[in-house]
């Protein structure tokens, strides 16, 4: 062995996955063994059986001890904030509003707890619940009624007993709205929650004008779209505990100890706590249960679980962690808009534990990390550019790897690219004489001066988004060689609809990705990122 | 052999309470009246047999027992306290444990797993270890396979893991919906040598069974379904001897 080492000292993978040109295979003892059976021998290692860069990686990490991981991620959250507040990286980043960077941290932190909320019903108890933001929105409401001027001539609890109040109304609210459900199944569940949700969002902006009989006036208890303003804020812990800890933050680091900072290590803190708390829940006979039940739920019944009991705490726990964030998210913003607990905002969360892998809680904290940083690339264009160019070509290169063909479909794509911006400038003068709206960038600029962009793009760029699609379609469902042509289509269009329409209408193209992410994902990983493979039986 | 088992059960069954006693039980799904005026009584130490055609009501009566269902009217008593409005958990607690119609496995959990859903309710940590060896020897075959996950066990494997999960609870009563089903003849004569050994051992069974000659030979007594109405109620041994019985369902 130590002979094989000293030969090829440059290379320490050959060591793991044994050389058949040196004849001394680490796995000699793959042959089968009489009398062991295989099936039962494998079932450990048919788990550990990863590969490829993210599997060297998982097994890697998994390696350390977990108190070491949750101590290394927490310590990279309680240092962002204030490593990215600091001026060299901020120029670096060329970003000038000196909070952005933690304002997106905190919105990541606030929707990786509701995202584990969502996580309890759907993920654990597999009850797909989607009226999940109404109980975000319902205790935001909540937290503005307590905490604001609006009823009356102003009512303004304290957080250590507003905060509580609001959780446990909301999770009562969510017991309730489970037990009313409890009888359906499936889809008839999805649509009566479904309906909950919508209903909140339309009475949160209609509800303006309600009479009640003994009052004469009639009575505004939302104030329709525009939502309630000044709410009080939370202090982080106590108003006085918190001048002391800016005061030692300035005089350590040198800036400012501002609200949103206060918010993000108000969410750190309340992360911790939440994930402390589903990870036991889980872990317990309760967890168990959920399990059981979230699989076959008549099974679970006779096996003694409590099952209406156990659906109705996964709705109350689900609907607490919701208001949990929900008010401290109000009392950061300062505000309860409707807007906020839509459909989209349902979406987003449900990409969030979907994309993540449902039932594991660092992947649907991963899965709330990489939606909550989506859109704010893409808001950006240069940046939003880079991560369109370059994950298509590492998506490409991990298709089909480095090999000639990738090769033949990059070079061939780019050469009848320019073909076909030869002809038509030759045939037809005055066609290509658009200009992109996106300009600038390197990147922006080569993809340009390679692309036809006609005068009048914005349709042409549209149609291309279908057209893209169309021909990924092909791409993916054709056999034969004739695929690589459509693959060279595909970017064609992609190319284009990018420069004419996506990249300054980061909007649209937030959906179209959060859309094609999740496609991409049913079709390679359909358990998610850190989900766990569910064995289908057939 | 059969007589020496069965003969003096019955005597002794008949002075002691029952164990399980259902009175005038009728239960509809909706609209349709499928169980009519169920009386049927299970004794300490028993192993009765429910028999019954297709759709005759069999797994309607293990439901009602194990409050699935709810009967319309009529009575279920357990250990003569009065259940039928006591959720299934509770009568799984007093001490029903039941191996399902199609086996219904966990498939995502591993055998291992699988017995200790059986034992979901038990706190008794030790005697739950002590218990999982008991049943483990019962079932060779799931010891060698505690890792594997359930849906990739093969029926008759998923059979004995229903039937050692349901052992887990340590059930004063054991239902069994059609333990025989989908296995190979050496695996029903296994299974139920199996089943008469847990009824020895002390464990009152009633169990639902298309194979009506294996289950007579094996059991007390027996019950005969017929579009939701007992027919027939006599020890097994007479049943096996029945006339119309042998026409319907013995087949000789
Ligand atoms: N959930 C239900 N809703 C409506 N009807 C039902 C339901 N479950 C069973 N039935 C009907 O009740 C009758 C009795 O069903 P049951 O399952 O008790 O029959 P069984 O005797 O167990 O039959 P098998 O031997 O085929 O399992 C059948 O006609 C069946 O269609
Ligand atoms: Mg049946």
């Amino acid at each position: 062995m130590s002979v094989e080492k000293n030969t090829q000292p440059t290379n320490p993978e050959s060591e793991s996955s044994g050389d058949p040109r040196t004849g001394a295979s680490p796995r000699a003892g793959d042959s089968p063994r009489i009398g062991v059976d295989e099936w039962v021998a494998q079932a450990d290692e048919r788990k550990q059986a990863r590969s490829g860069f993210w599997g060297t990686i998982a097994n890697r990490w998994e390696t350390i001890p977990v108190f070491w991981r949750i101590g290394f991620v927490a310590f990279i959250l309680i240092l962002a904030p204030i490593v990215t507040n600091t001026t060299p990286v901020l120029s670096l980043l060329d970003i000038s509003n000196n909070d952005f960077m933690v304002r997106v941290g905190a919105t990541f932190l606030a929707f990786s707890i509701l995202a584990i909320g969502l996580n309890v019903v759907v993920g654990y108890a597999g009850l797909l619940d989607l009226g999940y933001v109404a109980f975000f929105g319902l205790a935001s409401y909540g937290y503005a009624y307590l905490s604001s001027d609006f009823i009356g001539a102003g009512v303004h609890v304290p957080y250590f007993i507003s905060i509580p109040v609001v959780v446990a109304f909301t999770a009562l609210v969510g017991y309730l709205l489970g037990s009313l459900a409890i009888r359906l199944y499936g889809d008839y569940l999805a649509i009566v929650t479904l309906g909950f949700g919508l209903l909140f969002f339309q009475l949160a902006q209609t509800l303006t004008r309600v009479r009640f009989f003994w009052l004469e006036r009639p009575v505004d208890l939302t104030r329709g779209p525009n939502g309630i303003n000044n709410l009080d804020a939370i202090p982080l812990i106590t108003s006085r505990i918190e001048e002391s800890i800016a005061y030692g933050y300035i005089y350590l680091f040198g800036s400012t100890f501002t609200p949103t900072i206060k918010y993000y290590f108000l969410f750190l803190i309340m992360l911790g706590l939440v994930v402390l708390v589903v990870h036991h829940m889980n872990q317990s006979r309760l967890g168990r249960g959920w399990r059981a039940m979230r699989e076959d739920d008549l099974a679970a019944e006779v096996m003694g679980i409590p099952v209406r009991h156990l659906k109705l705490m996964a709705f109350a726990t689900g609907a607490g962690i919701a208001a949990l964030a929900g008010a401290t998210f109000a009392a950061w913003q300062g505000n309860v808009v409707p807007i906020r607990y839509n459909v989209l905002a349902l979406i987003n969360l449900y990409a969030m534990v979907v994309l993540g892998g449902l039932g594991s809680l660092p992947g649907v904290i991963i899965g709330a990390f990489i939606y909550t940083l989506l859109p704010e690339i893409l808001r950006n264009v240069v940046y939003a550019t880079t991560l369109f160019y370059v994950g298509g070509l590492i998506g490409l290169v991990a298709w089909l790897e480095p090999s000639k063909r990738l090769v033949m479909v990059l070079g061939g794509t780019f050469l009848a690219g320019l073909l076909l911006k030869f002809l038509v400038n030759l045939l037809w003068p005055g066609f290509d004489t658009g200009v992109a709206p996106t300009e600038g960038f390197f990147l922006n600029q080569w993809a340009q001066s390679w692309l036809i962009i006609p005068a009048n793009f914005t349709t042409a760029g549209n149609l291309a988004i279908g057209a893209g699609i169309a021909a990924l379609l092909a791409t993916v469902s054709i056999k034969n060689w004739w695929r690589y042509v459509f693959l060279g289509l595909t970017i064609y269009l992609f190319g284009f609809a990018w420069e004419t329409r996506l990249a300054v209408e980061p909007s649209v193209t937030r959906i179209l990705v959060v859309g094609a992410s999740l496609v991409v994902l049913m079709i390679t990983r359909p358990q998610g990122l850190l989900g766990k493979l569910r064995v289908e039986i057939l | 052999m059969n007589d020496q088992n069965s003969q003096p059960k019955i005597e002794n069954s008949q002075s002691t309470p029952p164990l399980l006693r259902l009175t005038d039980v009728n239960t509809f799904y909706g609209p349709i009246h499928i169980l009519q005026n169920i009386n049927l009584e299970i004794y300490p130490g028993e192993l009765v047999c429910l028999l019954g055609g297709n759709a005759s009501g069999k797994s309607t009566t293990l439901k009602t027992i194990l409050g699935i269902v709810t009967p319309a009217g009529g009575t279920v008593e357990f250990q003569g306290e009065t259940v039928q409005d006591q959720p299934t958990s509770y009568r799984i607690e007093q001490g029903m444990a039941v191996v399902p119609e199609n086996r219904r496995i966990f498939g995502d959990m591993s055998v291992h797993e699988n017995l200790l859903m059986g034992a979901y309710l038990r706190t008794d940590h030790q005697q739950m270890k002590q218990d999982l060896e008991r049943v483990l020897e019962l079932f060779p075959r799931l010891k060698e396979r505690l890792k594997q996950f359930g849906s990739t066990l093969s029926g008759g494997e998923q059979q004995m893991l229903a039937m050692a999960r349901a052992l887990m609870s340590r059930p004063k009563l054991l239902l069994m919906d059609e333990p025989s089903m989908g296995l190979a003849p050496i695996l029903v004569e296994q299974s139920f040598e199996i089943i008469q050994q847990i009824n020895r051992e002390g464990t009152s069974v009633f169990m639902v069974e298309q194979n009506a000659n294996m289950a007579l030979s094996i059991a007390n007594r027996g019950y005969v379904l017929q579009t939701g109405r007992i027919v027939l109620a006599d020890k097994a041994k007479n049943l096996l001897n029945n006339e119309q019985m042998r026409h319907a369902y013995l087949g000789h």
